[in-house]
């Protein structure tokens, strides 16, 4: 799923994408932009953005 | 032959602001180039007009300033989605001094139709042969001077995710000179002759000096709508070109652009030939024939069986089993709840408020134990499977394999990409429609993933209630099935015209890695859990203060002769309500009926396919109303609800006739 904090790659066609550009298709979703799932911009397949606590985990172990 | 544009000889970086812009299909590491070429600055905006996101970022390349643009992916210069309506539009509007058609080199043939588009329109071609590594790795050579020469465009290798090849990439952007460019493919008698009666037709018009006349010709022979719009505008001699487009097509068997796009292969293919080089060492490796096993009919439905048994025997079994029985039924239904109800029972004397929390419709009772007794377990396994499923690059095989489905009940393929994206959530698979061509293939999908496609969460639950038989799950699959085929044949006799090719790029597959699947889960469980636990509770609530008032039951006992008539004991009027809230919500009221031997055999079965096949979950409902409009989004509503319960019906009935009793 994600390769670094800002790329990744979708599951459903293997596009990769910045994080940030997951949102192309919130404009016409009543659940707006707080639902926390980031959309490949390539084919719209949703993935839930990286829980907080992983991330967390994650930088605690590269930083020692 | 060749022809020559933009006559002067300067080096494109002699004037100020150079603008590069990247085109190429999807999954050819496009942003990969751009983010190397412009490093982080970079903005995104939407295309004025549109839904599309342009990213934009400026730079220099050795002190000369550079703006990139990368434009949305785009499988062929006549555009068809809005995505390639909107790189097209940036190539013709924005002008840009040099365009980069990025590819994957290890599929070169594919993708060089495109690039003969690009250099028969004219634009300023640099093509650039990117994920070189992987290439190189397939033990693939290509011959970069012999294709530059046989193009007559720059070419350029990249592995532009590792850094390599950019600096050399830079250097011939601002090297770039404008050339004579070569005809890169020479078509079919009938078409070349209608290319050179057609070209006095456009020659002069403005919408030309964008494009080169004789890709003009070339579209209008594709029948691109847009183009000929744009002529129509400048006020060019329409009834002329529209005389030499028919006879052309009278005089052909095939319609042009199918005559193009093989010339356009057929070229690639020699190109290919004379350019790439592949060490002859080894025969297909496993995964390569496994991945074609999974996109065959009959070995692929095959496959997609075993995943399915698979699923259901985790998350129906063992999860819907095994993990709800002792959640819901221990945990909740043996200390929790009764705790509670006996704590809070005392504390609050007056009943209707104690009832908010502990009574039939209670926040606890009713909400939390839905959600994390009988929720939680079953989504949570399906979530592995499916995060198991999705790390494999197994979905997009599926797609392949569904779209020959497709093809046979007359439906366009790219009704795909939505109707398997609805397997995942159905809110964010009826905004995806609006990349299919027509309003009409549009409404259809619509229908059909409103009406027969279950998102992950429901299918969690549906396969958690009917995990007490195989034979069940069997039936409920096929019913459900057969109602998909039936009404998307119906309603595709309703559309006349072509039928469009779809057409995916396949990641390769490769061994789910264990990291990934639990952070996935995780991720999805949490998201799951933010979303679905305030929503139940807010049911909850609604649903009490019903209660209190008396609506509920109205609203039951209207809803109760209609039940009982499909065959579905009158208990499960209840779930049905709630199921208006969230689909996965009322599945688990069923579950819930099933735990307590309310619900068992052919209501049971019954039960589920009405549940699965009517109304959407009210988020998608809303989607439906602001993407087709609240006419189309009742007319689908008022035809899903009578049809399920109308399928109901025949299936309860169908089985008495039968005398099968599950
Ligand atoms: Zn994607």
């Amino acid at each position: 799923m994600t390769t670094n904090n800002e790329t990744m790659k979708c599951p459903y066609c293997g596009h990769e994408f910045d994080a940030a550009a997951g949102t192309a298709f919130c404009g016409s979703c009543p659940v707006g932009k707080n639902c926390r799932l980031v959309r490949c911009p390539n084919c719209a397949y949703e993935t839930p953005a990286e829980s907080r606590l992983i991330s967390t985990i994650r930088k605690l172990r590269r930083k020692p | 032959m060749s022809t020559c544009h933009n006559p002067s000889s300067e080096p494109a970086a002699a004037a100020g602001t150079l603008k590069v812009a990247l085109v190429g299909s999807p999954n050819v590491g496009k942003s990969s180039v751009f983010h190397s070429l412009t490093g982080r600055r970079v903005v995104i905006s939407n295309y004025p007009g549109t839904t599309v996101d342009v990213f934009r970022g400026r730079t220099s390349f050795n002190g000369h300033h550079v703006e990139v643009v990368d434009t949305p992916g785009m499988y062929s210069l006549h555009s068809i989605t809005e995505e390639e309506r909107v790189a097209r539009a940036i190539l013709l509007q924005e002008k840009p001094d040099v365009v980069l058609h990025v590819v994957d080199a290890k599929n070169l043939e594919r993708m060089l139709p495109i690039t003969y588009q690009l250099i028969e329109a004219g634009l300023p071609v640099i093509l650039v042969l990117n994920m070189m590594d992987e290439t190189q790795a397939l033990g693939i050579d290509i011959d970069t001077d012999l294709l530059s020469i046989e193009l007559g465009v720059p070419v350029q290798k990249t592995a532009a995710n590792l850094g390599r090849g950019i600096n050399e990439l830079k250097q011939a952007v601002l090297n770039y000179q404008p050339v004579c460019l070569n005809l890169p493919v020479f078509y079919d008698n009938t078409i070349e002759q209608a290319v050179a009666a057609l070209l006095p037709l456009v020659k002069n018009q403005p919408a030309v000096r964008k494009l080169s006349p004789r890709a003009i010709a070339l579209l209008l022979l594709r029948d691109d709508t847009q183009i000929l719009q744009l002529l129509t505008d400048d006020g060019a001699d329409i009834k002329a070109i529209e005389k030499i487009i028919s006879e052309v097509r009278a005089s052909i068997n095939q319609t042009p652009a199918y005559l193009l796009a093989v010339s356009q292969q057929r070229a690639a293919q020699q190109m290919v030939r004379k350019v790439m080089t592949q060490r002859a060492d080894d025969k297909p490796p496993f995964r390569e024939k496994l991945s074609r096993a999974m996109m065959h009919p009959l070995s692929g439905s095959l496959i997609l069986a075993a995943v399915l048994m698979v699923m259901y025997f985790f998350v129906g079994v063992f999860g819907a089993g095994t993990l709800v029985g002792w959640l819901e039924e221990v945990v909740f239904g043996q200390y929790i709840n009764p705790w509670l109800q006996d704590v809070l029972g005392n504390l609050i004397p007056v009943k209707i408020i104690a009832d908010l929390f502990i009574g039939d419709y209670g926040v606890i009772t009713l909400g939390l134990t839905y959600a994390i007794g009988i929720i939680l377990p079953i989504v949570s396994t399906f979530f592995i499977i499916f995060s198991i499923i999705e790390d494999s690059g197994y979905l997009p095989r599926l797609a392949m394999l569904v779209d020959r489905l497709f093809k046979f009940i007359g439906l366009n393929g790219r009704a795909v990409i939505p109707i398997v994206l609805g397997l995942g959530c159905d809110t964010m698979a009826t905004i995806v429609t609006r990349t299919q061509e027509t309003k009409r293939e549009r409404v259809i999908t619509t229908l059909l993933l409103a009406l027969a496609i279950p998102c992950s969460a429901q299918l969690g639950v549906i396969f958690g209630i009917l995990s007490v038989s195989t034979g069940m799950i069997l039936t409920w699959l096929g019913v459900v099935l057969l109602v998909f085929l039936l009404v998307g044949y119906l309603a595709s006799r309703l559309i006349s015209g072509e039928r469009a090719s779809f057409y995916m790029e396949i990641p390769p597959l490769r061994l789910p890695r264990l990291a990934n699947v639990l952070t996935k889960t995780y991720a999805r469980l949490e998201w799951y859990l933010m979303e679905v636990i305030p929503f139940f509770l807010l049911a909850s609530v609604v649903l009490w203060a019903g209660d209190a008032v008396g609506l509920l039951d109205i609203l039951i006992n209207a809803l109760k002769p209609v039940i009982e008539f499909v065959g579905i004991p009158a208990e499960a009027a209840v779930a049905f309500i709630i199921g208006f809230f969230r689909r996965d919500f009322g599945a688990a009221g069923l579950y819930d009926l099933a735990t307590e031997g309310i619900l068992f055999g052919n209501g049971l079965l019954v039960s589920a396919v009405v549940m699965t096949l009517f109304v959407p979950c009210i988020a998608q409902f809303m989607v439906m109303i602001k993407e087709r409009g609240w006419k189309t989004a009742l007319a689908i509503a008022g035809f899903i609800f009578p049809f399920a319960f109308l399928v109901g019906l025949v299936l309860d009935r169908t089985l008495k006739l039968l005398g099968v009793n599950l």
